[in-house]
C-alpha cells in the first residue's frame, strides 16, 4: 500500500511539472510575449524596456526555473492589470470556486445516486427508463443555455433566487445546478452499472439466505461494494467542474477562479492566466491522486496489496 | 421419534423464458428429519438447486412457486410474506452455497458478517455476538478465532471461507440446513474435512440437513436417505443403503455405473456413460422424462406420466419396469424383458 | 444400448444452415434500435439544412434591416408575427430562420473537422500505446494523464485570446485538446484485440508490424472507434458553442448557435425566443448524435452496454 501510494505521489509530481511546463509556454503562443504585452503600435524602446523588465531577454531555461521556484513558494508574479500580486488574487477568490463546486457536486451526488440505485433496483421499469431518459438529455444540453434558462424561470419568472452576485447561499443554488447537471448522467449510469453488478453477486445472495433486511442488504452489502468506484469519480469529476466554472461564474457573476480567469483573458493578464491554469491542474492532479487513494482504502482487497 | 423438520410436498418451480414455461420443478416431495442427512442427487440442470431455494424463498422474482405443502418444524411456509420470511432465514433455516470465494462480502470483516445474523434475529449485544461468533469458528475447527474476526474474506483460503460459511449458518442454531454443493469447489482433500465437518456439526446441534450434489461419493459417505432427481422430477428415493445396494430406477443405474470401481471396472474398457442429452423443460414431455436415454424403454413409456411407486420399506421409484430389476448393481446383469 | 435419435454432433443442423449471415443481422439490429434510428434521422436533417442552407434560406443571414429588428417567430400571439420571418428576427433584423440554417454549417463544420483532426491525434496514441504495450504505454499514459489536469475551456480560450480568433484557430485548439477519450478508449480496445490469437498468428508469418495494425487491428477496433468519434463530434460542438458564447470563438457577424445565444442574453427576459431556438437547436443536434453513438455501441457490441 505504502509502495502504492509512493508510485502514485511520484507520478502526479511529474505530471504536474509537466502541467506547469505547458502552462509557462503558453506565454510565448503568440509568439514574443513583450510585443504582446507592449500593445500594438508600440515603440521598439517600449518593447524592449518591457522585455528587461519582466525578464524576457534571459534564455528560456533559466526563465521557466526561475519562474517554477517562485510558484512553488506560492509566488505567481504581479498581474499586468490589477496592480497586485497574482497569487493574492488568487487564493482570494479560489475558495468561492471551490464552494460552487462542492455544492454542484454534492447536487448531483444526491440526484444521481438514489436514481441509480433505484434504476438498478427496478431494471427496466419507469423509473429506469426515466432516469436513463434525463442521463442523455442531461448530457445533450449546453450548460450555458441552461443557466439562462433557470434564470429566465427561476430567477425572473417566478422570482425563486437572486440572478447574480455570490453574497449568500442562495446565490450558489442555481449556479450549483447549472454546474453539476452535467456530471449528474455520468454518475447516475455508474452507480447503476455498479449497482446491477454488485446486485448479482454471490455474497448478496448469502445476505439474503441470513434474513437480512431488504434494506440492509441494499445500503450496506450492495451499495457499500458499488460506491467504490463511484467516490473516486466524484473526485474526478469534482476537479473538471473546477475548471469548467468559467461559463457558469460568469453568467452568474460569482467571483471565482473561473470569472477571474475570464477577466485576465479579456486584459492579455498573462501571469494571472498562468497561474490560474496552473493551481486548477495541480488541484486536479491532487483530486485523482487522492481518488485513487481513496479507491484503495475504501476496498479492502486492495489494502494489503 | 425424532422431530420432523421439513416437510415438502408437490413442490413445484415455474420460470417464464422467451420460449415459453420452463418447468423446471415438477412435483417433489420430501421430509427431513432432526439428525437426518438427506441427499439429492442429479446432474446440472435436474432442478436440485431451484428446489432448495425455493424452500428458503430465495427464487428469482420471475419464478413462480407453488406447493401442497411446505412446513418448516410444522409451520406453513407458502402463506408467508417477505418479511416473514427474513425472520425465519438465517434463523431457523440457513442456507449454505456453493462458492465459498465468492459469498463473502469483500467489504466487511469475517466477525461483521459473523455477527450480522445473530443481531438481527435474536438482538443480542455486540459483546454477546462477539463471544458466539469465536465459539463457533472455534467448532467449525478454525483456530486463533478471536483473531480472524478482525481479517477480511479475501485474506482466507477456500476452505476456510466455507468453513466461515458453515458457522455463519449455525450462528442462529436453525434446525434445518440446507447445503448446496458446499465442496464443490474446493479442492479434493479440504472436501474430505468439510464433509466430516458437516457430519459432526449435524451431530452436535440435532440438525436436519438437505446436501445437494452431484458426487455420488459424497452420498454414499454421509446420506441417511436419497433422493435422486432428473430433468425436474424426484425418479428415486429411499434410505441410502437400500438405493446403493439395488438401485431400481434405469438413471439411478446409470450414474451408479459411471463409477469407477477398483477391482470390478476392467482396465482399457470404456467407463460407463449415459448417452444423450437432458430433455428440455419448455412445455411438457409425454412420458417418462428419461425415456429417451433408457436403456430398456417400451412404448408404455413414453404413452404417459410415470408416477412414484413405492418399492418396498420407504423406498420408492417412477419406473414401470422397475419390478423387474430383481438384483444389485455389481452381481449378474438385471433381468429386463425388450 | 439403444440408439437416441438425436443429431450428431458436428454436422449442421438445419436451423443453423437457415440462420441469417452476420450483415443481416446487424442490419435487423440497427433497424430494431429506435434510438440510434432517430439520432441518424435528425443529425440527417441538420446536415441537409448545413448543406442546402443557400437553397433553403429565404434571407442573408448577415443582411440587417433595422426597421425589422425583434419580429417575433410565428407562434407567438403578436400582430407583429409574419411568415415572411418564420421564426422571427434578432437585434439587427437578420432572419432567424436563415441564420439558424447557417448556423448548422458552423456547428457541423466545427464538430467534424475537430473530431477528426483529435481522433487521428487520439487513436495514434492509443493503437501505439495499446498494441506496444511497456514503455510506449507508460508514455503514452503519462502523456494523457497531462492533458487531461488541463482545464480544457479554459486553455482553450487562452489560446485563443493570444493568437486571434478565427474558425481555423477554433479548430486547430479543440483538436489539439480533445483528444483525450479516443486515445484512453483506442488504447483498452487494441490491448483486448493485442491479446487474441490471430495477432500472435500474423506474427509468427513474418508479418510486418503497420501491416498487422492496418489488416488485423484495425477492423476489429473500428466499431469503438466509431462510437467514440461520434460522441467526441457532440463534445466538439459544445464546446465551440460555449467559446462562441464567451465572445472567443467564432465572432460576429457569423451565425454560430452559441454566438446567437450570447448576442441575445442581454434581451432574452423580454425576446426569450432568441436564445431558445438555437438553444433547442444545438440541444436537438447533440441530443441526435449521442443517441447515434450509444445506439452504434449497443449494435454492434451489445456486451459492453452499461
Amino acid at each position: 500500500m505504502l509502495a502504492f501510494a509512493v508510485k502514485r505521489l511520484g507520478l502526479a509530481v511529474l505530471v504536474a511539472l509537466t502541467v506547469s511546463l505547458i502552462t509557462f509556454s503558453m506565454i510565448y503562443v503568440s509568439g514574443d510575449p513583450a510585443i504582446a504585452i507592449a500593445g500594438e503600435g508600440a515603440r521598439i524602446q517600449d518593447i524592449e524596456a518591457i522585455r528587461q523588465f519582466y525578464g524576457f531577454d534571459r534564455p528560456i531555461v533559466v526563465q521557466f526555473f526561475d519562474w517554477l521556484a517562485a510558484a512553488l513558494h506560492g509566488d505567481f508574479g504581479r498581474s499586468y492589470t490589477l496592480r497586485k500580486p497574482v497569487a493574492d488574487v488568487i487564493f482570494e477568490r479560489l475558495p468561492i470556486t471551490m464552494i460552487l463546486g462542492a455544492c454542484a457536486i454534492a447536487f448531483a451526488l444526491l440526484l444521481a445516486i438514489p436514481l441509480g440505485v433505484w434504476a438498478a433496483v427496478k431494471p427496466n421499469s419507469l423509473v429506469d427508463r426515466f432516469a436513463l431518459t434525463l442521463a442523455v438529455v442531461g448530457q445533450a444540453m449546453p450548460n450555458f443555455w441552461f443557466a439562462l434558462t433557470l434564470i429566465l424561470w427561476l430567477g425572473v419568472t417566478w422570482r425563486l433566487l437572486p440572478i447574480t452576485g455570490s453574497s449568500s447561499w442562495q446565490n450558489f443554488v442555481m449556479p450549483a445546478i447549472a454546474l453539476g447537471y452535467y456530471v449528474t448522467p455520468a454518475i447516475m449510469r455508474l452507480t447503476r452499472a455498479g449497482m446491477l453488478e454488485v446486485l448479482s453477486a454471490d455474497y448478496i445472495r448469502t445476505a439474503r439466505a441470513k434474513g437480512l433486511r431488504p434494506r440492509t442488504v441494499l445500503f450496506k452489502h450492495a451499495l457499500r461494494n458499488a460506491i467504490i468506484p463511484v467516490v473516486s469519480l466524484a473526485a474526478v469529476l469534482f476537479g473538471f467542474m473546477l475548471g469548467g466554472s468559467i461559463v457558469i461564474e460568469t453568467i452568474f457573476q460569482i467571483n471565482g477562479l473561473g470569472y477571474l480567469a475570464w477577466e485576465s483573458i479579456q486584459r492579455k493578464d498573462l501571469p494571472t492566466i498562468q497561474a490560474i491554469v496552473l493551481v486548477l491542474s495541480v488541484i486536479y492532479v491532487a483530486l485523482t491522486l487522492a481518488a485513487d487513494l481513496l479507491n484503495a482504502f475504501l476496498d479492502p482487497r486492495l489494502r494489503v496489496a | 421419534m425424532s422431530e420432523r423438520v421439513l416437510t415438502v410436498e408437490d413442490l413445484r418451480v415455474t420460470l417464464p423464458v422467451p420460449t415459453g414455461n420452463l418447468r423446471a420443478v415438477q412435483g417433489v416431495s420430501f421430509h427431513v428429519d432432526r439428525g437426518e442427512t438427506l441427499c439429492i442427487v442429479g446432474e446440472s440442470g435436474c432442478g436440485k438447486s431451484l428446489t432448495a431455494l425455493a424452500i428458503m424463498g430465495l427464487l428469482p422474482t420471475r419464478a413462480e412457486r407453488q406447493a401442497a405443502r411446505l412446513d418448516l418444524q410444522g409451520h406453513d411456509l407458502t402463506s408467508l410474506g417477505e418479511r416473514a420470511m427474513s425472520d425465519i432465514r438465517g434463523n431457523r433455516m440457513a442456507m449454505i452455497f456453493q462458492e465459498p470465494m465468492t459469498s463473502l462480502n469483500p467489504a466487511y470483516s469475517i466477525g461483521d458478517q459473523l455477527q450480522e445474523a445473530l443481531r438481527r434475529h435474536k438482538r443480542l449485544s455486540h459483546q454477546d455476538a462477539r463471544t458466539r461468533a469465536i465459539e463457533l469458528l472455534d467448532r467449525v475447527g478454525i483456530t486463533a478465532a478471536a483473531s480472524r474476526l478482525k481479517q477480511y474474506p479475501h485474506q482466507l483460503s477456500g476452505g476456510l471461507r466455507q468453513r466461515v460459511m458453515i458457522a455463519m449458518a449455525l450462528m442462529c442454531q436453525p434446525a434445518l440446513i440446507l447445503a448446496d454443493e458446499p465442496t464443490t469447489a474446493l479442492d479434493v482433500t479440504i472436501q474430505a474435512q468439510i464433509l466430516h465437518l458437516l457430519a459432526r456439526l449435524q451431530r452436535e446441534f440435532a440438525m436436519g440437513l438437505v446436501l445437494i450434489t452431484h458426487d455420488l461419493g459424497i452420498v454414499a459417505r454421509i446420506a441417511t436417505r436419497v433422493v435422486v432427481m432428473y430433468a425436474g422430477q424426484i425418479v428415486e428415493t429411499g434410505s441410502a443403503s437400500a438405493v446403493f445396494s439395488l438401485p431400481r430406477h434405469p438413471y439411478t443405474r446409470g450414474l451408479l455405473a459411471c463409477i469407477p470401481v477398483p477391482g470390478r471396472t476392467r482396465r482399457g474398457e470404456p467407463l460407463g456413460t449415459i448417452p444423450g442429452l437432458v430433455p428440455s423443460l419448455v412445455g411438457s414431455i409425454a412420458g417418462c422424462h428419461f425415456a429417451r436415454r433408457c436403456p430398456y424403454a417400451i412404448d408404455a413409456c413414453r404413452a404417459a406420466p410415470v408416477p412414484l411407486e413405492p418399492a418396498g420399506d420407504g423406498h420408492q421409484v417412477r419406473c414401470i419396469r422397475h419390478r423387474e430389476f430383481t438384483t444389485g448393481m455389481f452381481s449378474a446383469p438385471p433381468v429386463a424383458v425388450a | 444400448m439403444v440408439e437416441t435419435a438425436l443429431p450428431r454432433p458436428g454436422l449442421p443442423t438445419a436451423a443453423e444452415i437457415l440462420a441469417p449471415s452476420p450483415g443481416v443481422l446487424l442490419r435487423r439490429r440497427i433497424f430494431r434500435h429506435w434510438g440510434l434510428l432517430a439520432g441518424a434521422l435528425i443529425l440527417g436533417a441538420v446536415l441537409a439544412m448545413a448543406l442546402l442552407a443557400p437553397m433553403l434560406a429565404p434571407f442573408d443571414p448577415y443582411d440587417q434591416q433595422l426597421d425589422r429588428k425583434l419580429i417575433p417567430p410565428i407562434w407567438h400571439a403578436s400582430t407583429k408575427a409574419t411568415w415572411t420571418h418564420v421564426l422571427g428576427t434578432d437585434q439587427l433584423g437578420r432572419d432567424y430562420l436563415s441564420r439558424l440554417l447557417y448556423g448548422a454549417q458552423i456547428s457541423l463544420l466545427i464538430g467534424v473537422s475537430a473530431m477528426l483532426i483529435s481522433g487521428m491525434i487520439g487513436t495514434t496514441l492509443g493503437v501505439l500505446a495499446g498494441y506496444f504495450g511497456g514503455r510506449v504505454d507508460m508514455v503514452v499514459s503519462f502523456i494523457i494523464s497531462t492533458r487531461l489536469s488541463l482545464p480544457v475551456v479554459l486553455v482553450a480560450l487562452a489560446v485563443v485570446a493570444i493568437i486571434g480568433t478565427s474558425l481555423n484557430v477554433v479548430i486547430w485548439v479543440l483538436g489539439l485538446l480533445i483528444w483525450d477519450r479516443f486515445a484512453v478508449v483506442m488504447r483498452s480496445a487494441t490491448q483486448q484485440v493485442r491479446t487474441r490469437e490471430f495477432i500472435t498468428a500474423a506474427q509468427a508469418l513474418g508479418a510486418s508490424t503497420p501491416r498487422i495494425l492496418f489488416t488485423e487491428v484495425a477492423p476489429n477496433v473500428i466499431n469503438h472507434l466509431i462510437v467514440v468519434a461520434t460522441l467526441e463530434m457532440a463534445h466538439a460542438i459544445l464546446l465551440e458553442a460555449s467559446l462562441s458564447f464567451l465572445g472567443l470563438g467564432v465572432q460576429p457577424p457569423t451565425p454560430s448557435w452559441g454566438l446567437m445565444i450570447s448576442e441575445a442574453k442581454g434581451l432574452m427576459f423580454f425576446d426569450p425566443w432568441l436564445i431558445s431556438i438555437p438553444g433547442v437547436a444545438l440541444f436537438l443536434l447533440v441530443l441526435a448524435i449521442n443517441m447515434l453513438g450509444d445506439g452504434l455501441r449497443d449494435v454492434t457490441a451489445p456486451e459492453n452496454r452499461s
